[in-house]
């Protein structure tokens, strides 16, 4: 049985303040390439991810085969993963505001 | 022109537009007098100046706010400079991943923001947005600190599609005024059709009004939209002219900027 597992430094392939969503869409395109039963994502030396960075991680995360092992993840970033994984799919409501005319 | 019962954030694009105005009407637009541009006020100028024959405007006097203009009428700016009182203009042809890491890192180390993370959480949602939907040709960021006001205000800038360009171009939601379409974006309806997306501009506003307690001000086509801490908000219908081929977002923060659990804030 192939035990292989590969770690990939997210600050190195990434960087470390993780924002756009396409940075998250390019990371799992490179990580689909690794041949390897297990991914080990080191968070080491990542201070931010962005909401949208986190939508699109879950999501990529959710649908990869490979197995995922995320290792020192700073609070900051696992917070917002906990966070955007429980309001994700929650509708938000629409304000209910009408438009003042304003010429200047 | 000043409206007396206007938000000040509003009150800059107000500033601008006066001054897009005053070019229309005189064919030459005079900056000469203007010792003070605020962030929001000064990356649309930017813009329209770019647009503009060097001969048909007239820089200010004050060697500083000169310099401000001056900057920003170029093509490519990496921020030059740094400290504790702003972050000065960058800009480039789209705001991608490592543009936003500099941003990031900018806020990070400069102008004594105590709240990093919630002010990226708020301002990350923002780059994305030009990222994902712009389709911007230019887009720029500004961050001044107000030491004596107590505010801090980060404005960003793209002259892209707009919110409600991009909306009519989905063709999910068919005919929509520029105001009811903002609406819907600040509602979280979005573009894409992903259910779990359009959560970035209430995220942008949660954590704005919420967690550092600041105001908000965003102009896209012929709407714009207010929100202060208290969740007091307004919509306004632009006239045509008084329009923006863009989308400006403007927001102040006051100081000290105040601590909380900004992840109860993410949408």
């Amino acid at each position: 049985m192939n035990t292989s597992s590969k770690k990939i430094l997210v600050r190195t392939s990434v960087a470390k303040d993780l924002v756009t969503r396409n940075a998250a869409t390019e990371f799992f395109k490179k990580l689909k390439k690794i041949k390897s039963n297990t991914v080990v994502l080191d968070f080491t030396g990542v201070v931010f991810m962005s909401r949208s960075f986190a939508d699109e991680y879950i999501a990529q995360k959710n649908s990869f085969k490979t197995d995922i092992n995320e290792i020192n993840m700073p609070d900051t970033v696992e917070r917002t993963l906990d966070a955007v994984s429980h309001v994700r799919t929650t509708r938000i409501e629409v304000p209910r505001l009408r438009a003042e005319h304003l010429s200047i | 022109m000043v409206f007396m019962d206007l938000p000040l954030l509003l009150d800059c694009y107000v500033q601008f537009c006066t001054y897009r105005t005053a070019y229309k009407e005189n064919k030459v637009l005079s900056l000469e007098d203007a010792t003070w541009f605020c962030p929001t006020t000064l990356l649309p100028l930017g813009d329209f100046l770019s647009e503009l024959d060097k001969s048909k405007y007239v820089l200010p006097k004050n060697i500083g706010v000169k310099n401000y203009i001056s900057t920003i009428l170029e093509k490519h700016v990496e921020p030059h400079k740094v400290d504790d009182t702003y972050i000065p203009i960058m800009k480039a042809s789209k705001f991608d991943q490592t543009h936003s890491e500099i941003i990031c890192d900018l806020i990070s180390k400069n102008m004594g923001i105590a709240e990093k993370t919630s002010v990226k959480l708020a301002v990350g949602e923002l780059l994305d947005n030009v990222d994902q939907h712009s389709r911007c040709t230019s887009a720029s960021f500004m961050a001044q600190r107000y030491e004596k006001m107590r505010f801090v205000e980060v404005s960003i800038f793209d002259n892209g599609i707009t919110i409600p360009g991009s909306f009519r171009n989905s063709g999910k939601y068919g005919e929509l005024t520029d105001p009811d379409a903002l609406k819907k974006a600040i509602g979280g309806m979005s573009t894409k059709p992903e259910n779990t997306r359009g959560h970035g501009l209430p995220t942008f506003i949660s954590v704005l009004t919420g967690a550092l307690k600041g105001e908000a001000l965003i102009v896209s086509g012929e709407a714009a939209y207010y929100i202060e801490s208290n969740n007091n908000e307004k919509l306004y219908k632009l006239d045509k002219k008084d329009g923006l081929s863009g989308t400006l977002i403007g927001m102040r923060i006051p100081l000290p900027m105040k601590k909380a659990d900004v992840y109860e804030y993410i949408k």
